[in-house]
């Protein structure tokens, strides 16, 4: 088990290195496209650095940057009332906690095999995205990798705290 | 009720197309199946967003939509071949085009996942702009244009104007704080998105482009309705809806016409639409660009566009 | 059994999750899982999850939220929040609890570069609470003074909860921004007056700073101009047409990123303020993502129509429309997050609003206002548990009792805007 949160946590956090990549990409893709058109604007065309595509990037680089961190901050992303449970041990409390994480699991696993389905469609149909043509199923395959992990982290979280051993998370 | 067809679409409540088209499709199912048939109506988008509306019919999250396939590039390549310049030169006229394409079956390959009950078109899309007027190709070049399709986006880019990809709620603010310069769009939408308000000049080109749209419903929803009950849907499908939802989109055009006609604005027709010869070349070019690409992938884009050409010559005329 | 009954236990059930610890994130996407899946059939439930998830994840317009919680957290992060503190406290020189009004001050100007509230919260906190108690300031106006100068955040543009409330009911986000304008300067305001109002009152609360020139005055104003910039930038490009509002959020975060790497943020400093902004936005995110899947069993269930056409019966004039509505949020405010609170309840009850003739900016305002009142209101108060986390040694009962001032001078800004909406809606 210790080798299997390990590993989890080194993937989750790699991912998250590519989330946080995806993030700084979206940034300077809205800058860049912002002063291409203003110079573009300004010179009635004359000088066009101008580059199509920028809304899907900034779209799809969105679905990255927020899907490859959601495994690795899954467990300090929560939100709880704790008002009405406030006696309760701290015991109670990781248990139930560790419980809950088994739904986002489900989730994670379910979504993967979703977006896997939705990824095989949209290669027989074609689809592509408007203005860069990329394949949709691409972006669905990798998706699916995030929610994939997403599932495992959840699994490797309800162990780590169903157990007590708070030291192997990341 | 014995049924409830759950149907989304993304116009507001109060807009034509769920006024005067929609509600009167659901009217008109429900009356004619006694009331076994309770159709609801989700305007807005609020059962699933817009571009994720087609799947959500596949997907049964709603048994029905009416929806714009070109949400989804290339899915629908040869439906959308109705789109291409010069092809339809009003919402009527595109309608029966597409109608009849699906109903000789040369879309049959696109449309597998869903019921299809019928297809529409809007009128011709023209530019709306700020400042002074678009007469000729030239006056395109430096401006920033919100683009419908890449047909359109491809057009523009060869006038020297740059096509702006951007979210059509969003046009309106672009526009008003001049991240944009104008947008193409039927007189239809210039009404609905306000923009009207914003333009000062106007240019309508006959058949410069439109958009393909459809009233799909689920297949399993379909045909697990009884034999009566699917006799009042399929009563309630096909040309006769298909000129129904061409003749409010036509009536629509007509009323944004005259609310830029009321507001003074310049109005500048090109004379031939996409056959003005100066209009001529990046207009054939984007269509051959587009027809070459499909023929390459191994599609009958050329047929079905000398279909619909064929079509547009006797349909709604 | 009806569609509305449905929804009502399964939005009891939520309820009852939620008190049992459930995330509130879990607790909508499973709501409106087996919701929809009762109405409907699970099959397409399934596919909901999924549309829910996907389509949430790749929408444009939630773009700015992860780039507008970075550029505060850079703010932070280059230091410029203790700067600003400084600046400001030698602005009130020896007035008696100056830097209680320094650091209210201070709130709204970082306001106007960072998105969220308890962002706000943290990080003048971390800078401006150590000075107050070393100063002898009592704990309760230091603490209070904070935690309340954290919800200007949400006011003064840019603000995450106006841009979700912009995206919730398709109102325009630039005209949101712009509609916070006048409503949060009149927190400020209206705060800087309840600090004096407090310390003229008790004068044992606070201690009069040390007297400042008028040059160290001039000085101290330094601090203001890396966020009068940004802020300048943000706002000056959205009204001058350079970008959409969508956009000002990459143009902020670069903004401040520039400034922060000219006071010498180091690389580990910007890895750690990327990795902080994307565990702040993963929060949200997963929220979002739960009241979007919550969304698609509301929209079946009919609940909304079902609320409309009582209170359609009731026959209730607007104004109590209106007060039951704020009712409600205060009563959710005391146990619920902010933007959870959003997202659950604006689809349910903007309809009613608008069936009211309310306009729909102004209502974005005054919802938003009172939602934050609940981050510093007890037993659950996020704002409050954030200072918390700063001052160990604090009781929470005696920030609670610092809070209480701001929250009436709350009070009296919401019944400002009530009575006079031409101070929303004056700028648009
Ligand atoms: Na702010
Ligand atoms: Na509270």
């Amino acid at each position: 088990m210790y080798q299997f949160n390990l590993w989890v946590n080194r993937i989750a956090y790699s991912l998250n290195i590519v989330g946080g990549i995806s993030l700084l990409f979206i940034m300077l893709v809205v800058i860049a496209d912002i002063l291409t058109r203003t110079l573009f604007g300004m010179t009635k065309g004359e000088v066009d650095l101008t580059f199509p595509g920028s809304f899907e990037m900034v779209k799809y680089g969105l679905l990255f940057a927020l899907a490859y961190c959601m495994p690795y901050g899954l467990n300090r992303g929560q939100v709880v009332v704790d008002l009405f449970t406030d006696n309760w041990s701290v015991k109670s409390k990781t248990r139930i906690a560790a419980f809950y994480m088994l739904f986002f699991a489900a989730f994670g696993f379910l979504m993967a095999e979703n977006l896997i389905h939705s990824g095989s469609l949209a290669k027989q149909s074609g689809e592509t995205t408007q203005d860069l043509m990329i394949p949709m199923f691409y972006i669905y395959y990798l998706a699916a990798v995030g929610m994939a992990v997403l599932g495992l982290r959840a699994v490797s979280i309800s162990l780590i705290l169903w157990f007590d051993r708070d030291g192997e998370l990341a | 009720a014995d049924v409830t067809i759950r149907l989304g679409h993304l116009w507001p409540a109060v807009a034509g197309p769920h006024t005067k088209l929609l509600s009167v499709w659901e009217e008109k199912v429900e009356a004619e199946s006694n009331g076994r048939i309770d159709v609801e109506i989700y305007p807005s988008g609020t059962l699933a967003a817009p571009p994720a509306q087609y799947d959500a019919v596949k997907n049964r999250i709603m048994d029905a939509t009416a929806t714009v396939l070109g949400y989804s590039a290339n899915r629908f390549p040869l439906t959308q071949v109705v789109e291409l310049p010069g092809v339809q030169s009003n919402a009527v006229n595109g309608s029966c085009i597409v109608q009849s394409l699906y109903d000789n079956g040369a879309l049959d390959s696109e449309f597998g996942d869903t019921h299809p009950l019928f297809f529409f078109t809007h009128g011709s899309g023209g530019f709306h702009n700020k400042g002074e007027a678009i007469m000729q190709p030239a006056d395109l070049k430096g401006l920033r244009m919100r683009r419908p399709t890449t047909v359109v986006a491809n057009i523009l880019e060869q006038l020297g104007a740059q096509p702006v990809g951007m979210a059509a709620p969003e046009s309106y603010t672009s526009m008003q704080r001049g991240v944009i310069d104008g947008v193409a769009l039927p007189w239809e939408g210039a009404m609905s998105f306000r923009l009207n308000e914003l333009a000062e000049s106007h240019t309508e080109i006959e058949g410069l482009y439109t958009l393909t749209f459809i009233v799909t419903m689920n297949k399993q929803v379909y045909d697990s309705l009884p034999a009566d009950l699917k006799a009042v849907i399929d009563n309630n499908s096909g040309l006769e809806w298909a000129n129904k939802a061409g003749e409010v989109f036509d009536e629509l055009d007509s009323l944004g016409r005259q609310q830029a006609v009321d507001a003074g604005h310049t109005i500048v027709t090109i004379e031939g639409g996409t056959e003005n010869p100066v209009w001529k070349a990046p207009i054939v070019n984007a269509r051959k660009a587009y027809l070459d690409d499909l023929q390459e992938k191994g599609l009958p884009a050329r047929d079905v566009y000398d279909q619909a050409v064929a079509l547009a010559a006797s349909c709604g005329m | 059994m009806s569609t509305q009954i449905i929804g009502l236990i399964c939005m009891a059930g939520m309820l009852g999750a939620i008190a049992l610890r459930m995330p509130i994130a879990l607790a909508m996407a499973m709501t409106g899982f087996i919701g929809f899946g009762w109405i409907v059939a699970f099959d397409p439930a399934i596919s909901v999850l999924e549309s829910g998830a996907f389509d949430t994840l790749s929408n444009y317009s939630f773009s700015p939220v992860p780039l507008f919680i970075l550029m505060g957290v850079f703010a932070s992060k280059a230091k410029m929040s203790a700067e600003l503190f400084n600046g400001a406290k030698s602005l009130f020189g020896a007035w008696r609890g100056g830097m209680a009004l320094a650091a209210v001050s201070s709130c709204g100007i970082f306001s106007a570069i960072s998105g969220s509230s308890l962002a706000t919260a943290a990080s003048m906190s971390k800078v401006a609470l150590p000075e107050m108690q070393k100063n002898g300031y009592a704990n309760s106006l230091a603490t209070g003074t904070l935690a309340a100068g954290g919800t200007l955040g949400i006011m003064i543009p840019p603000s995450i909860a106006l841009l979700l409330y912009g995206l919730l009911t398709e109102q325009s986000v630039g005209d949101m921004f712009i509609a916070g304008i006048i409503p949060g300067l009149m927190g400020l305001v209206l705060y800087m007056l309840a600090v004096a109002i407090t310390v003229w009152i008790k004068p044992e609360l606070a201690t009069p700073g040390l007297a400042t020139s008028f040059m160290e005055k001039l000085r101290g104003l330094k601090g203001l101009i890396p966020f009068g910039t940004v802020f300048a930038l943000i706002i000056g490009g959205i009204y001058g047409g350079i970008f959409t509002p969508t956009e000002a959020a990459a143009v902020g975060a670069v903004g401040t990123l520039v400034i922060a790497l000219f006071r010498g943020m180091t690389w580990k400093d910007f890895v750690d303020s990327i990795q902080e902004a994307m565990v702040m936005s993963t929060m949200i995110f997963f929220m979002v993502i739960g009241a979007e899947i919550f969304g698609f069993f509301l929209s079946v269930s009919r609940v909304s129509f079902a609320l409309i056409e009582l209170v359609g019966s009731l026959d209730l004039t607007p104004f109590v429309v209106l007060l039951c509505i704020l009712g409600l949020y205060v009563v959710l405010g005391m146990v619920m997050d902010s933007i959870a609170m959003l997202l659950l309840t604006v689809p349910i009850v903007y309809p009613l609003a608008m069936q009211a003739g309310f306009d729909p900016v102004w209502f974005g305002i005054i919802t938003v206002i009172t939602v934050e009142l609940g981050l510093i209101t007890p037993p659950i108060g996020m704002n409050v548990f954030v200072i918390k986390s700063v001052a160990q040694d604090v009781k929470l009962g005696e920030i609670f009792k610092g809070v209480v001032p701001f929250v009436l001078s709350d009070v009296v800004r919401l019944v400002l805007l009530i009575a006079f909406p031409v101070l929303a809606l004056g700028l648009l």
